[in-house]
């Protein structure tokens, strides 16, 4: 069904390039958590406006001055997405015999501490959202009660923000941002972290330099192809290419992601806010003079520690558990690992779906898919169990009172990932002893708009629901939040297989932040220390 | 059987209030421990068999209002022997927290009958209660929780045992039977659960309530009608001229030959014109039809008036058909003795009647398997539209047969009969015409007074109120500091207290509101959901201070965030906004009011970040909150006990195996 009103012209020259692309052809990457050395001088403001001209973008007006003619030392620092491919284009054309082109990439993104640092007062501050506002792991209250964005995500127990790394209970200061830096190898990813290190030298301090890395295989620690189901935002090429069905399903609106525009729900999230009809609009009379939240997101940053020893282990088990009864067409009689593998996350390793294709459409069963329905392809969860991982954290049309209605409720609640994994990758069955002590994961980013109403909600209700689709008491095996004995329910004939899971993931650090527009970074920036023009509204 | 609520607001001493909170939070409130078992404080809540949940909310004093203790209880049976319970187990509790309170008997630990008449008095009941899982005292719940994991425990370990599974799925059936029969414990589940009257006899009172509406609808039509001069009486004495009137008008003889000839066309052609004419008005409905809720209203009016016209049409055309059979009436004379005198002619006609038989054959083939077809996989819309046109092709072809065939046969039965059967038809057809228009006027007066009263108030207040917009901005987070934390892991407690709108008529109007949404929650809203949002296990509105103040308290599971998301996205958006578009907030001395509705049902808390925020500032804290079972939702709750009622009962194949995905 088409969306009711036009399109809304989004102004992607002033998004930073994290939102439309995770860079996937610059795979090595660090994320750099800083925060401002003294009193937000002019130093900081001065390292600000010049990181903004650095900083990659959707779009960029200027031809590329700096596409340069790929001399082999320099480092290259493109300054859109499309800039970005074409020097990636070049170097493919050159060959295996020249030497490799360094391209390097960067995008900023600031805490509440850190907009507060800069001079955001309170006024302009309560605009933001108040999941962004209290921060993803405030600190408690009372010494018995979980604070409630604890509570919320789960993060109680052994996750709890007194065991974090960072961004939890621990840290003496809070973080003011961060800094993602993506690069194409990693001589190039050492030499931008050292450049953008000396760059903020005068200005802040680095407190943790955490390390991504994205495979050509696409796959994460437990051998899972990730990144397949992302939702295109409407209007962009990627969302025109789509078939129809496929548009149906991952078409959606800008304003989910990119604060300014109109969302799923016809609302724009800025500020200020729109004048209601036949008010007289005694908030935008006063507007400030720069919008600091137009076409900036939210986002969200958690680091999950993965127990692949424990994940295999538990395969190899259960596998051998349920022979015999998942695949009783097999000849040997044998589950799988695979199979096992597949129930949790629904998808197999490789990346096909568990729901099968439809009897007339064109995909053949082995192909990674991502244009399946639950209400009429997989209803009763035997193919996909009802638990499984990415039917939680996106049922498409499975919840909900009808399944149109379904559809267009969970568009409602979609994320952009653009997590990396970190630690070593377990490559051959040999080297499994050696290296299961060293911690590894995954470096969990998403972007949203509305963080109570996306990654919350997903985390909460979704993933950590106990009660998620009418299921009995368990939550999503992948999930850190495992209640009762860690239970999952394999739908099955004649009865229900239910499987133990262990706990697979530990949180290990996390905080929201504000990815800004540019010209908004820019008009943080320029304020002098006195009260800047964002926030002059005088009550 | 059907639980009662009680909710008792008294007001509490001067200077007593935060010596009461802090009493309540420290010495009352019940904590999970860490086995995840909730574990009651000085009061002890889980002695009393029969209570679902209970609250304690302090509303603090205002300029206008002092500050008051409200007890929210749920519980089975009756509230007198609710209080004997409650007096019963916790009255040393009850007299420590209500010692604060203006008007409680200071004797009352030695006389709990004191206690009883002090909590009778203060009993504001609820003018609206909604629960989840009606007709289920706690007992049932808890012992069907437990018949559930004891067949969970069976299901899973069964099929790693070495005995070979049944052959069928009665065969296994029986098994749970006889595995749930072993446990002397257990066996009272093999009792059929008491429904209660309101859940059972829930058709009828929808359609005792229809018939009230239409009776309803008829008398104020007649009347006012009556006031016109075209009440009952008139109508049905005159009704053949005014109908052959207007057929005259329609059908009749002109001066104008061209005009004769055209009507003499038009009446041979009319029925084939008719059904143009419905199907013209499909047509437009299919490219005007809205899926989003959020449609605009103009389109929602447009589609709405097309729905009608589309049934006038339909109507016109059964009545037009009834008509033709007349053979006394003035309306067609030369029709019926051309048909006599052009007997080939008719045979041919008789042809075309049979070829109209193919096509209603072709067009029931093709309806059903489009019917078939959407059970399976997605229909595009213009498979949708389809499909409709083809189902009005069918209803015409069936009228036009029924049509055909009672013309044939009244040209060969007596004319005795024939008559008969015509009057008796064309009676009917006034009756039901007479009464159609009686009600549509009725329902449409009072409907249109409604709304331009409604929309009046509305106009009126936006220069009083400010707009909810502004509240985006503001804090009121230590009243919901604790929800999703705590006590509140699986299921949570919302308490919100909104003001008013001045005026008699706003009052009326949540009165009103109030009144129809209890009724519907009691006899129509009682299988589990309200209104298509199936995670409430209660929720009560209360109207306080003289119809000041509007209290509502809530238990629902799930996070805040996602609950309130159910109500902007689906249906009951409707019912919220009836209820709520009549308050306002007071926050930082200005007064708010609940973002603006349109026509009282439409727009309101559609838009999100301000009706959000509304209910945040209209929410206070949840002092102490029980649950006798705090990690189910209402969903498994239902499930459980079909679960159990089913479980002995004779089942088919297909019946087993959907009872056993439930485990």
């Amino acid at each position: 069904m088409t969306q009711s009103g036009k399109m809304a012209n989004v102004e992607w020259k002033d998004v930073q390039g994290l939102v439309r692309s995770g860079f996937p052809h610059l795979p090595h990457a660090a994320y750099i958590l800083w925060r401002f050395s003294h009193d937000c001088g002019p130093q900081a403001k001065e390292w600000l406006s010049d990181l903004a001209n650095r900083l990659v973008r959707v779009e960029h007006d200027s031809p590329e001055a700096d596409a340069g003619d790929g001399e082999p030392h320099q480092l290259l620092r493109p300054r859109s997405i499309a800039a970005l491919k074409q020097l990636i284009a070049k170097t493919r054309l050159r060959g295996r015999d020249a030497k490799a082109i360094q391209i390097g990439a960067v995008n900023l993104a600031l805490t509440v501490s850190g907009l507060k640092a800069l001079g955001v007062a309170e006024t302009g501050l309560s605009h933001f959202s108040f999941e962004f506002r209290e921060g993803m792991a405030p600190k408690p209250a009372a010494a018995s009660t979980a604070p409630r964005r604890s509570s919320l995500l789960g993060d109680i127990g052994p996750d709890s923000p007194e065991n974090w790394d960072w961004g939890g209970w621990k840290d003496s200061a809070p973080i003011d941002g961060v800094m993602l830096l993506y690069a194409t190898d990693e001589t190039a990813l050492q030499r931008l972290i050292a450049h953008e290190s000396g760059a903020m030298a005068a200005a802040a301090t680095p407190i943790k330099a955490l390390h991504g890395r994205l495979y050509d295989d696409r796959k994460e620690h437990f051998g899972f192809t990730d990144g397949i189901s992302q939702p295109a935002i409407e209007g962009t090429p990627l969302a025109e290419r789509m078939g129809r069905k496929q548009a149906r399903i991952s078409v959606v609106k800008p304003g989910e992601f990119v604060l300014g525009y109109p969302n799923e729900r016809g609302a724009k999230v800025s500020y200020p806010m729109p004048p209601a009809r036949g008010r007289r609009n005694s908030e935008a009379a006063r507007a400030p003079a720069r919008d600091i939240m137009r076409n900036g997101t939210y986002l969200v940053f958690r680091q999950l520690e993965q127990h692949v020893d424990v994940f295999d282990k538990f395969i190899s088990e259960t596998a051998k558990l349920l022979s015999g009864t998942l695949d009783p067409d097999s000849e040997e009689n044998v589950v799988s690992e695979e199979s096992v593998a597949a129930r949790l996350v629904g998808r197999f390793r490789n990346g096909v779906p568990l729901v099968p294709p439809l009897a007339d459409s064109r995909s053949a069963e082995t192909d990674t898919r991502n244009d399946f329905l639950y209400y009429r392809e997989d209803r009763f969860g035997l193919a996909c169990p009802i638990g499984a991982h990415i039917r939680r954290a996106n049922p498409r049309n499975a919840l909900g009172p009808a399944p149109d209605t379904a559809l267009r409720l969970s568009k409602m609640h979609r994320i952009i990932r653009r997590g990396r994994i970190y630690g070593q990758r377990q490559t051959a069955d040999a080297e499994r002893q050696a290296q299961s002590g060293d911690p590894r994961g995954l470096h969990f980013i998403c972007l949203n708009a509305d963080i109570a109403g996306q990654f919350e909600m997903v985390q909460h209700t979704w993933l950590n629901g106990a009660h998620f689709n009418g299921l009995d008491h368990e939550t999503d095996p992948m999930s850190h939040y495992r209640v009762g004995n860690g239970v999952m329910t394999f739908q099955h004939r004649p009865t229900n297989l239910r499987i133990s899971v262990p706990k697979l993931v530990t949180v290990r650090g996390g905080a929201y932040f504000f990815l800004p527009g540019i010209k908004a970074l820019c008009a943080l920036a320029r304020s002098e220390g006195a009260p800047p023009p964002v926030e002059a509204i005088s009550r | 059987m059907n639980p009662g609520c009680a909710t008792i607001i008294t007001p509490i001493l001067p200077d007593r209030t935060e010596a009461l909170r802090r009493h309540l939070r420290t010495n009352v409130e019940p904590h999970f421990d860490s086995d995840k078992i909730l574990k009651c404080n000085k009061f002890p809540f889980n002695e009393i068999q029969s209570l679902h949940f209970c609250s304690f909310v302090i509303l603090d004093a205002d300029p206008e209002f002092p500050s008051c203790l409200v007890f929210e209880a749920t519980f089975d049976g009756s509230r007198a022997s609710f209080f004997d319970a409650l007096m019963e187990v916790a009255a040393r509790a009850m007299h420590e927290i209500y010692q604060h309170c203006e008007g409680y008997p200071a004797s009352g630990l030695a006389v709990p009958e004191l206690v009883k008449q002090y909590l009778a008095d203060h009993d504001m009941r609820a003018q609206a209660f909604f629960r989840g899982s009606p007709g289920r005292t706690v007992a049932q719940i808890a012992g069907e929780a437990r018949i559930y994991d004891a067949l969970l425990k069976f299901v899973s370990d069964r099929w790693r045992s070495s005995h070979p599974m049944p052959a069928t799925y009665v065969g296994l059936q029986e098994e749970l039977q006889r595995h749930i029969r072993q446990t002397a414990a257990n066996r009272w589940a093999e009792q059929v659960a008491a429904v209660p009257w309101e859940v059972a006899a829930r058709n009828l009172v929808a359609f005792a309530f229809c018939l009230t509406v239409f009776v309803t609808a008829c008398g104020i039509g007649a009347l006012i009608l009556g006031l016109f001069g075209l009440g009952i009486s008139h109508v049905h004495s005159n009704a053949t001229t005014y109908v052959s009137q207007i057929a005259s008008f329609l059908f009749g003889r002109s001066s104008f030959q061209w005009v004769n000839d055209l009507s003499d066309m038009l009446r041979i052609a009319a029925p084939l014109l008719l059904a143009i004419l419905l199907g013209g008005v499909r047509f437009l409905q299919f490219f005007y039809e809205y899926e989003d809720p959020r449609a605009k209203f103009g389109r929602r009016l447009f589609v709405l008036i097309l729905t009608i016209v589309a049934y006038a049409f339909l109507a016109a055309f059964v009545g037009f058909a009834l008509l033709l059979l007349d053979p006394t009436s003035k309306l067609d004379p030369s029709f019926a003795t051309w048909l006599k005198g052009h007997f080939n002619e008719a045979c041919s006609l008789g042809l075309l009647f049979i070829g109209a038989v193919v096509v209603f054959a072709l067009s029931q083939h093709w309806m059903t398997s489009l019917k078939l077809a959407v059970q399976f996989q997605e229909l595009g819309q213009k498979a949708k539209s389809f499909r409709r046109l083809v189902s009005d092709i069918l209803l015409l072809c069936k009228i036009i047969a029924m049509v055909a065939i009672l013309f044939v046969i009244s040209r060969y039965v007596s004319d005795q009969i024939n008559s008969l059967l015509v009057v008796f038809l064309l009676s009917l057809l006034k009756v039901s015409l007479l009464l159609a228009a009686y009600a549509f006027v009725g329902a449409f007066i009072v409907a249109f007074a409604f709304f331009m009263v409604v929309r009046i108030k509305e106009y009126t207040e936006r220069a009083r109120f400010a707009n909810a917009d502004e509240l985006v901005t503001f804090n009121n987070s230590h009243a919901y500091a604790r929800e999703e934390g705590g006590t509140n892991t699986y299921q949570n407690h919302l308490a919100s207290l909104t003001y008013v709108k001045p005026g008699l008529v706003r009052l009326w109007m949540l009165e009103l509101t109030l009144f129809f949404i209890g009724l519907s929650s009691r006899f129509w809203f009682n299988a589990g959901d309200l209104a298509g949002i199936p995670t409430i296990l209660s929720a009560r509105w209360v109207v306080i201070d003289g119809g000041k103040r509007l209290l509502f308290l809530d238990n629902y599971g799930g996070a805040w965030d996602s609950y309130l998301n159910e109500f902007i996205d689906l249906d009951a958006v409707r019912g919220l906004n009836a209820i709520w578009t009549n308050t306002f907030i007071k926050a930082e001395g200005k007064e708010y009011e609940f973002p603006e509705t349109e026509y009282y049902f439409w727009k309101g808390a559609q838009v999100e970040r301000p009706f959000k925020a509304y209910v945040r500032q209209s929410q206070i804290e949840t002092i102490v909150w029980y649950s006798a079972y705090p990690k189910h939702a209402t969903v498994n709750i239902n499930t459980r006990t079909d679960l159990r009622q089913s479980l002995f009962r004779s089942l088919a194949s297909c019946e087993v195996d959907s009872l056993l995905q439930n485990l």
